[in-house]
């Protein structure tokens, strides 16, 4: 190819700088390694023009000279019979490697002598006089001057090379790094996008869009395995022109996963037609490269870089790449996980912790599951942010934490307590709070723990705060505590019927309720709301499933 | 439609190089200049389509020439690109008094490079329309 790119750096200008040469009495031509002429044949000098055109023999001695060349020395000789008429052919080296040659020729004044002239045109086998006229009309060089001219020349041409090809070399080069800069971006893109706390899914999804834009792969899928007791379907996310449905990316990404890969941290696979296990996807598949998402001994999926953009081989750049893409995608994936985890963690022990209070009271088992929902119902009515209503489900699933401290005589009695007695229990929100008081990460949840049994008006307890001094969490909280425990059995009444709670809800917006809130619930279905509740009671220990009330499990109340 | 002509000014030659590249691929003429003072001379002169250069060059920096163009009624619309290897921004209030329509960080990406190309130079022909409209009855 070397030759080739020679020809295409050399023959732009070769005409300018031939003329000047032409002037001086030197003809000139470009032959590449093969000794096939390359420069564009004009009429630049009458008399070897017209020689080269009409005699093969000419033609053939050209040639001779210029493959002689090709040994790597320059070449003089005498054309036959003509004295003073030479013909030099100077190799062209570019990086050891002689890529063509220049061959000139040039006579002298004193070369149109009459006898050698005549013999020179009965060698060459052209017209006597057509040519001694030509011969006249060209330039011809000066002796003293030839060997000069001729240093000049081999000089010019080599340089002239060098500098073509050095041209071709900074275009290569400048390619090569316009890739690497786009490559760059990309990891720093992908790096700092991954410290920003979004789905997966989202962030798979613009990380194959990245890839597909910005590198030489054509489509890029990303499969992620199902979360343990999610069913068996992965998530296939991709992007690219490809006309493969989600299933056989799925199907593709199963087969090669579970091949054996030795130390190779990815597979990549460049001609699949020469594999029989892959011939079902049908040509779709030209080139592809795996690399696992796991870490330690968890996998969670992996990312298939399918086709090359010019249907070329997928080579260590785009592996490297890859590579080092999924490893950050593993460890962001495995953060993401992580944290689930924790946050799965943290919701069911405070469920268990829940749990074992209620449990106190048979009357109100699932009481604080149940207070929880609906609070985090109200907040969502009241326009509560997405965030900060899973903060009020766990405010109201611990409202009740401090009946703890409550002997368990007073909170099972079946009659009217008395003045102590409902003291006592009056104490269990400050209770509540001071347990919470000191957990780090709780502290946004207290109010709703101490504030549940305020009410509006200044008449509730424990610190007979008014309307604008309770929080928000506490009025939703108070709300949804006392619409349980109306419409439930406790040791002490039965449950009472929709329509009753709601009167006594009406009878006590402004006063007990929050006049906006009580609004809020009492124009939602009420029977709706009761039935969702009654699901959650006796729930098996279980961490919340934040779209909505989990399955039913044993008996209605 | 005519061929568009970038002048493009950086004291680094590699950037020269990679950007003159991407940008004759996707068609463009490139005049490439080595500093700020030349650019300026080459602005008045060729009147090209969009500017892209350097904020730091040893004669006129990046943001001067930006100035220069702003002033000189030849030169003021030429919109211009600044890509700055500098660890801190541009004011908004530099960018503005100056015409400098994006601000972009080295090392950067060509493909974002020719994305930001074509909208200004889109955004261009659109103003240029609309010009050539109102004054249809000069």
């Amino acid at each position: 190819m070397i030759s080739h790119e020679f020809c295409q750096a050399f023959l732009p200008t070769f005409a300018t700088w031939a003329e000047p040469w032409c002037r001086l009495g030197f003809w000139l031509s470009l032959w590449d390694d093969q000794a096939h002429r390359i420069d564009p044949t004009g009429v630049r000098n009458v008399f070897w023009d017209n020689l080269y055109d009409y005699s093969d023999r000419f033609q053939q001695r050209i040639r001779q000279v210029a493959r002689r060349a090709q040994q790597g020395n320059r070449v003089t000789a005498e054309l036959d019979g003509l004295g003073n008429t030479i013909v030099i052919a100077l190799p062209v080296r570019h990086r050891h490697r002689v890529i063509g040659s220049l061959v000139a020729c040039t006579m002298t004044d004193d070369a149109l002598n009459n006898e050698t002239f005549a013999r020179f045109c009965s060698v060459y086998e052209v017209d006597r006089l057509v040519f001694e006229r030509l011969a006249t009309e060209c330039s011809h060089c000066q002796t003293s001057q030839r060997q000069a001219h001729i240093d000049l020349l081999d000089q010019q041409v080599q340089s002239l090379s060098t500098a073509a090809l050095t041209t071709r070399d900074v275009h290569d080069l400048s390619t090569h790094l316009a890739r690497v800069y786009e490559e760059l971006h990309l990891i720093y893109r992908v790096g700092m996008e991954m410290t920003v706390f979004k789905p997966s899914e989202t962030h798979f999804a613009e990380l194959c869009e990245e890839l597909t834009a910005g590198t030489v792969v054509r489509n890029v899928a990303v499969v992620l395995e199902p979360p343990p007791g999610a069913g068996t379907q992965p998530t296939v996310i991709c992007s690219g022109p490809l006309t493969a449905t989600s299933s056989d990316l799925a199907k593709l990404y199963q087969q090669v996963r579970d091949l054996p890969r030795n130390a190779d941290p990815a597979f990549v696979l460049n001609a699949p037609q020469a594999d029989e296990a892959f011939n079902w996807t049908s040509g779709w598949l030209e080139q592809l490269i795996f690399c696992e998402l796991s870490r330690k001994d968890r996998r969670f999926g992996g990312i298939l870089a399918i086709n090359h953009e010019h249907h070329d081989d997928f080579a260590s750049y785009e592996i490297q790449l890859l590579n080092a893409i999924a490893e950050r995608s593993s460890a962001f994936v495995e953060s993401v996980h992580l944290y689930d985890d924790l946050e799965r963690l943290f919701i069911g022990m405070l469920h268990a912790l829940v749990s074992s209070i209620d449990a106190k009271d048979p009357y109100t088992c699932g009481h604080s599951q149940r207070v929880a929902w609906l609070s985090r119902h109200l907040a969502s009515l009241a326009d509560v942010p997405a965030e900060r209503c899973d903060r009020v489900y766990l405010s109201g699933l611990l409202h009740d934490i401090g009946k703890i401290g409550i002997s368990e005589s007073v909170l099972r009695k079946t009659g009217k307590l008395t003045d102590e007695e409902f003291k006592e229990i009056q104490q269990h929100p400050a209770i509540g709070a001071r347990i919470l008081q000191g957990v780090p990460n709780v502290e946004d949840l207290i109010p709703g723990i101490l504030h549940h049994h305020e009410r509006v008006d200044g008449t509730g307890y424990p610190n007979s705060l008014k309307i604008e001094e309770i929080s928000l969490l506490g009025r939703l909280v108070g709300l949804a505590d006392s619409f349980d425990a109306m419409t439930t059995d406790r040791t002490y009444r039965k449950a009472r019927p929709i329509t009753t709670a709601t009167d006594e809800i009406q009878r006590c917006a402004g006063t007990q309720f929050d006049p906006e809130l009580a609004d809020l619930l009492l124009q939602e279905n009420l029977e709706d709301i009761g039935e969702q509740l009654a699901k959650i009671a006796e729930q098996p220990i279980r961490p919340a499933l934040w779209s909505g009330p989990s399955e039913t499990r044993g008996g209605e109340r | 439609m005519e061929q568009k002509t970038i002048l493009i000014a950086d004291d680094e030659t590699h950037i020269l190089n990679v950007l003159s590249i991407k940008l004759q691929n996707a068609g463009f003429r490139i005049i490439a200049v080595e500093d700020g003072a030349d650019a300026y001379e080459q602005a008045r002169v060729t009147r090209p389509d969009l500017i892209i250069t350097d904020y730091q060059m040893p004669l006129l920096s990046g943001l001067e020439l930006c100035s220069k163009l702003q002033c000189d009624p030849v030169t003021r619309d030429i919109p211009a690109i600044i890509l700055t290897a500098r660890g801190f921004s541009i004011s908004e209030s530099d960018r503005q008094s100056r015409n400098i329509r994006e601000v972009m960080t080295k090392p950067f990406s060509p493909r974002e490079i020719l994305d930001r190309v074509h909208h200004l130079l889109a955004e261009s022909d659109v103003r240029e329309e609309t010009a050539v409209g109102a004054h249809e009855s000069d």
